[in-house]
């Protein structure tokens, strides 16, 4: 039994004349138990890409990867489609041989017998290995699409090349980014979670895979609804400035709009398994006078045609300051862990740029915002970065030995969001 | 199957107007254009019917409401000067923040806009106010040297002395320093490093409104704001009109220069 509850957080008092209504919405889904459905359930496809790039061979890394790759092909549920792909300087099938094989237990073991045989050599070619997957998704259409991708080194694609690839997989399959060690590109993987609805993440060593691996395929295989919509109605003559996942990690999806009519949009989620997700709306809506109200959005999840749930964003104007300026402690939070992102992405880049004072203030606001969200996870790997001297004032000095493994962690978990702590 | 709603559009849903969002359902009072004095949703601890009727004069103060060291709307400490750091409430007349009385800065309204202009801006709503949509401000925030020297804190001048610029959105810019204790974030928050300590966390209010004037007013900050050479700080409570490149001056080192944003 599907059942998705909306829950709506925002200040509904706007200033004489004000326009900008900041909503969050709550989504809490229940899918029931997927693989004890009946009837026509969207099927589920996996693809596990692996590098197999010349790089994977120092230390234990192909070990663990091909070690990973089995545990996942173990995870993966009886009856659902799956491929293993070995990434090179292009890509190659390694199971089955050509399309989807479909899970069981003879399937699950041809499968281990050739990850078992992999051997490293060759380039990094991200974009290619992708389209691979794309190509093998399009063949069942309906289904739950998911991909795990795990590299070690940097894609030595051209820019326009894989921009266009990413481009070509976006809406076809949602795809969940690893980069073991510290030799790959944060912000390469991070294109690929944020264009394929999916997340990123640093194994900090090649004996973490297996368990990581284990993790999402668990996640995936969880999932009972492939392709949800977040549809948002606005009143005429409002402009929405932004739409944006901001839990369990930040995503932009302002830009992923597909109107449906002048005052309707639709924006992609991916599938959903039993889980809570926030999105917070920023809409400019046109003024009512003093005391008048309106409908500033309606905001909605839909499965196909079938409307899973609806919030409401209902305000009024007033001319009481103490109502208009007051401040909704949830929009507040996430608001803070968006900003929270950009401070810690900005102090990288500006670290790494040789401008310390740039990197100095934007990991100071970092801590602060993290102290005051009580993001402990964050504050720990800031830590690793820069010494705090005062969280609250944002007061921090540079370490002058940073691990590259700590910053790429604190890069890579940037973008994921703790829920906020009310009383 | 559709209703009418009261600004005469025909709407599918029937609770909020499809088309503009205005309430149609009897149990939704106050249609867009029809204020009402009391919003029943107002949460506030004491709120009670207006019963006024006088459409700019709130329900307020709740009555009853508790008179103390705390503020009566958001229960922030007083901090001993007249009004509340916090929601600017005035404690000696009860009042919230003087609505600011207009003054006629430019009685002619900026040239006819181009939207062209405000596109410019991002955070620059193009139905914000509905005459000179295109007349908006910028603020540029930066340390100011003459005036820290001046000032005799006893903290350290910003080095590097950044400086930003905030674009003024929507019709009201609160300055001040961001607390999350007391559900405040001013747009322009001088809490962001260089953080000045000596601006209040409620310092004041810049008010933008759709025909292109821009005024100030201090909140009651704890250390006052200046304007231009002005050796005296503006009274609290009071909009004091300003003009394209005039200079705020408040906290130990803040200097906001607003400009047109054309």
């Amino acid at each position: 039994m599907v059942s998705f509850t909306s829950e709506v957080h925002l200040n509904p008092h706007l200033p004489e004349e004000g326009t900008q209504v900041d909503v969050v919405v709550t989504v809490t889904a229940d899918v029931g138990v997927p693989g004890a459905r009946t009837g026509a359930g969207p099927d589920a496809v996996e693809v596990i890409l692996l590098d197999c790039s010349g790089s994977m061979g120092g230390g234990r890394k192909m070990e663990e990867a091909r070690r990973a790759a089995a545990v996942a092909v173990d995870t993966l549920r009886d009856g659902v489609s799956f491929a293993v792909v070995q990434g090179e300087s292009d890509s190659t099938m390694v199971y089955p041989r050509k399309g989807l094989a479909v899970v069981s237990d003879q399937t699950r073991r041809e499968a281990k017998s050739r990850i078992s045989r992999l051997k490293p050599g060759g380039g990094t070619a991200i974009g290619a290995w992708l389209l691979t997957a794309r190509g093998l998704m399009l063949t069942a259409p309906g289904a739950i699409h998911h991909a795990i991708l795990l590299t070690d080194g940097q894609n030595g694609e051209r820019p326009p090349a894989f921009a266009k690839a990413l481009a070509a997989c976006e809406g076809v399959f949602q795809c969940d980014a690893r980069g073991v060690g510290a030799d790959w590109n944060v912000d390469e993987l991070r294109k690929v979670s944020t264009a394929l609805l999916g997340s990123v993440a640093l194994l900090r060593s090649p004996a973490d895979i297996a368990e990581d691996f284990r993790t999402i395929i668990q996640t995936v295989m969880d999932r009972g609804l492939s392709d949800v919509r977040l549809r948002v109605w606005a009143p005429r003559g409002s402009t929405v400035r932004f739409v944006r996942q901001v839990s369990p990690q930040i995503e932009d999806l302002t830009h992923r709009a597909v109107a449906v009519s002048d005052l309707v949009h639709d924006y992609p989620t991916g599938a959903w398994g039993s889980e809570v997700r926030n999105y917070h709306v920023c809409i400019d809506v046109p003024p009512a006078p003093v005391g008048g109200r309106r409908l500033a959005a309606r905001i909605s999840l839909l499965d196909g045609e079938e409307t899973l749930s609806t919030a409401k964003a209902e305000v009024t104007w007033t001319d009481d300051l103490a109502e208009s300026t007051r401040i909704n402690p949830v929009v507040a939070h996430w608001t803070g862990q968006s900003e929270l992102a950009s401070a810690i992405q900005d102090g990288i880049r500006a670290r790494q740029a040789g401008d310390e004072d740039t990197a100095a203030t934007a990991l100071g606001l970092a801590a602060r915002l993290a102290a005051e969200s009580g993001d402990v996870d964050t504050l720990r790997r800031l830590e690793k970065v820069v010494d705090i001297v005062d969280a609250p004032t944002g007061h921090v000095t540079l370490r002058r030995e940073v691990d590259r493994l700590d910053e790429m962690d604190l890069d890579a978990s940037s973008t994921r969001t703790v829920t906020p702590k009310l009383p | 199957m559709t209703v009418l709603c009261p600004e005469g559009h025909e709407s599918t849903a029937e609770d909020w107007c499809d088309i503009c969002g205005s309430p149609i359902a009897p149990d939704l009072p106050g249609a867009v254009g029809s204020p009402t004095p009391n919003d029943s949703a107002s949460g506030l601890p004491g709120a009670v019917d207006g019963g006024v009727g006088v459409l700019t004069q709130p329900a307020w103060p709740p009555a009853g409401a508790p008179s103390g060291p705390a503020c009566p709307v958001c229960a922030e400490p007083r901090s001993g000067s007249r009004y509340c750091e916090a929601c600017a409430y005035d404690f000696d007349t009860g009042a919230p923040l003087a609505a600011p009385t207009p003054e006629p800065l430019q009685p002619a309204p900026p040239t006819p806009s181009s939207s062209a202009s405000s596109a410019s801006a991002a955070s620059v709503s193009p139905t914000a106010g509905s005459g000179g949509a295109g007349a908006g401000w910028v603020a540029e925030v930066c340390p100011d040297r003459a005036f820290f020297d001046r000032n005799d804190d006893e903290v350290e001048f910003p080095d590097p002395p950044t400086s930003r610029l905030v674009v003024l959105s929507g019709e009201r810019t609160l300055i001040g320093r961001r607390s999350p204790r007391r559900d405040l974030r001013p747009e322009i928050d001088l809490s962001v490093a260089p953080e000045d300590r000596g601006a209040s966390r409620a310092h004041a209010f810049l008010d933008h409104t759709g025909d292109g004037r821009l005024t100030v007013t201090d909140l009651g900050s704890a250390n006052g704001t200046w304007i231009g050479d002005d050796p005296d700080p503006i009274s609290p409570g009071r909009s004091v009109p300003l003009v394209d490149g005039d200079r705020l001056y408040l906290g130990s080192f803040t200097r906001i220069t607003v400009r047109r944003s054309h």
